[in-house]
């Protein structure tokens, strides 16, 4: 059914995207709670940081990353000479890529989770004896949890569809940073890749739906839940 | 339990707040209107707030003592608080919520038993509710069944008849009642209902504007005339504990004794009572100065069961009314009426019959025996294990 080159793209991009979930899952958890739930100077920058992947064109993000992470970059360069790392055009240039426009998407989710806890529980916690880190694990994550989850799988769906970042940080490397976005955009310059382009057009869109049904079943669980 | 705040200063927005009384009642009722600094007074004692100054002692420990820099943490404060809104964890069946504080009793001496909590708040059948499903006074219960089990030294319990309907707030007072004698914990109570508070105590502190009063009997503050907007004798309740001499199936009266040797008969209207009582129980009575009629002399062939001998020790004169204290034994609280005074040439220290209908007595609660009380527990305890087995 899938040609030996369309499994190799569908699989990396599947990794990339449960990889790039797992990472941008504590960053998200850990931002969202202090932007829901903290008052520090410099917050609404952290804010605009955390969201300007989402309005910048992808490309300028992925500019802005090769700026800053890549060979001749500002931390780049001196992750590069002085430890011998290199962040782009490969594996981890794509998984980076793919958390940072990711991330204002999971932020985003997270924190209105955890905005819609009552802070009176937390009284309640401590005063029967918990800290405040017990009652976070143990009031506000458990009540948070299908908005967490439901940030998680946003945060799959937009990495699965992830192209503009990539191309420019990461590379169009068939085998090592080909997705499955950058196959389709590569194929359809050449005549008669068109059932290749349709087949993976396909599995695009069922993995999209099936990601966006399960964010909005946890959204309307999560409003349930809490109350 | 010695609880005292001295001097305690608050400030939240535009409004001040200022704490200064001293109690050793094991039941106090904080009493005052909405907005007056009652949740907040709860707040400073439970550690949720820090006030600007002032001491806040519980049994000559200090909690917080701003001019030396003490201010031990709520969690370590060990004083379960009762919210409003109860605050039950959503997320969590009754069972959990109940078990919230295990892991945080560990080095406290455990006095309060899962099994006694379930037992005396009659919470088992709602053990594996969440609670969505229950009502506002089974929340209510379960929440104050959770405040127990963290152990705590003293028990805040705030408008506790707030969210219950009528009927279930003579039930909720039952119920603290219940734990108060059981458990010998300490409690404060914030109502804006007198009536409700009189019930449990005579001992309150009065917050109005931000202000607390020390902590008084009720019956000096109406003797006194002190703040009669607000302390209305009309709201008053006459609130004493007797015991159950014995059950005459004839008449259908219950003779009781005071502990001052007064004997009284009640009717068996309420649901509390039971012909199997036994005797020696404990019963708490309420009733309103209204009910009581004064008279020269003991009348004979009249309908009125109780007959009760006293003097007048003051008659009080305010823009409610007018009131007199009788001491028949214990002092009860009498509102009359000019005519009243001038039919029956009243005057302080003269001797007066007290009648009052066996039927208007209130059975605020009957305090269960220890031996009935033993084997309903035991019954409590084997349904837990059949549970916790299930």
């Amino acid at each position: 059914m899938f040609s030996p080159e369309e499994i190799t793209v569908i699989v990396l991009t599947l990794k990339v995207a449960f990889l790039s979930t797992l990472l941008t899952l504590p960053i998200a958890i850990w931002l969202g709670w202090i932007l829901a739930r903290k008052n520090f100077i410099g917050k609404f920058l952290v804010e605009g940081l955390v969201n300007i992947p989402l309005v910048a064109p992808p490309v300028v993000t992925g500019y802005l990353l090769l700026l800053l992470l890549g060979k001749n970059g500002i931390v780049g360069s001196w992750l590069y000479e002085s430890l011998g790392i290199k962040l782009a055009f490969n594996f981890a240039a794509l998984i980076i890529a793919s958390v940072v426009v990711s991330l204002p998407l999971a932020v985003r989710s997270t924190k209105s989770a955890f905005e819609l806890v009552d802070p009176n529980y937390e009284k309640a916690s401590n005063s029967l004896g918990a800290s405040k880190i017990e009652t976070f694990f143990r009031v506000y994550l458990p009540l948070a949890f299908p908005g967490i989850l439901s940030g998680a799988v946003l945060a799959f769906a937009r990495s699965l569809g992830e192209f503009g970042a990539t191309i420019s940080f990461a590379g169009n490397i068939y085998g090592k940073t080909q997705t499955i976005a950058l196959n389709v955009y590569s194929n359809m310059q050449i005549p008669g890749k068109e059932m290749q382009v349709t087949r993976l057009v396909i599995v695009s869109l069922v993995i999209s739906l099936i990601a966006i049904i399960a964010s909005e079943y946890l959204n309307k669980k999560k409003k349930y839940f809490v109350r | 339990m010695i609880i005292k705040l001295e001097s305690v200063e608050h400030k939240l927005g535009h409004n001040h707040f200022n704490y200064d009384f001293c109690t050793d009642s094991s039941i106090t009722g904080i009493f005052g209107p909405s907005g007056a600094g009652k949740t907040t007074l709860f707040n400073l004692i439970s550690g949720v707030d820090t006030p600007i100054n002032g001491k806040i002692e519980l049994n000559n420990e200090s909690l917080l003592d701003v001019s030396k820099n003490i201010n031990i943490k709520g969690k370590n404060r060990n004083i379960g608080y009762v919210f409003q809104e109860n605050h039950l964890f959503p997320h969590l069946s009754v069972k959990k919520n109940l078990l919230y504080s295990k892991p945080y009793i560990r080095n406290k001496e455990e006095y309060i038993s899962f099994n006694d909590v379930i037992s005396l708040l009659e919470i088992l059948p709602l053990l594996n509710k969440k609670p969505r499903q229950l009502s506002g006074g089974e929340r209510q219960r379960v929440a104050i069944g959770r405040a127990l089990l963290s152990q705590p030294r003293l028990l805040l319990l705030d408008e506790p008849f707030s969210n219950v309907d009528c009927s279930k707030r003579k039930q909720i007072i039952s119920y603290l009642l219940r734990i108060n004698n059981h458990f010998k914990i300490p409690m404060l109570i914030i109502s804006h209902h007198l009536e409700d508070i009189l019930k449990l105590t005579r001992k309150i502190v009065v917050i109005e504007n931000g202000k607390s009063t020390d902590a008084e009997d009720i019956f000096t503050i109406i003797k006194n005339d002190e703040n009669p907007e607000l302390i209305r004798p009309k709201k008053f309740q006459n609130t004493f504990k007797v015991r159950l001499k014995q059950y005459s199936e004839i008449d259908k009266t219950y003779d009781l004794i005071s502990g001052d040797g007064v004997e009284i008969k009640i009717s068996n209207h309420s649901k509390l009572l039971n012909t199997d009582l036994q005797k020696e129980t404990k019963i708490q009575l309420s009733l309103r100065p209204i009910d009581v009629a004064l008279s020269l002399e003991k009348h004979q062939g009249i309908s009125v069961q109780n007959q009760l001998k006293g003097t007048v020790k003051q008659i009080i004169k305010n823009t409610e009314g007018i009131f007199c204290v009788v001491d028949c034994g214990f002092e009860l609280f009498v509102e009359i009426s000019q005519g009243i005074i001038n039919t029956l040439f009243l005057h302080e220290g003269q001797s007066i019959y007290c009648q009052i209908k066996a039927n208007d007595f209130d059975v605020v609660h009957v305090f269960e025996n220890l031996n009935s009380n033993k084997t309903k527990h035991s019954k409590t305890i084997e349904l837990v294990n059949n549970l916790n087995e299930s």
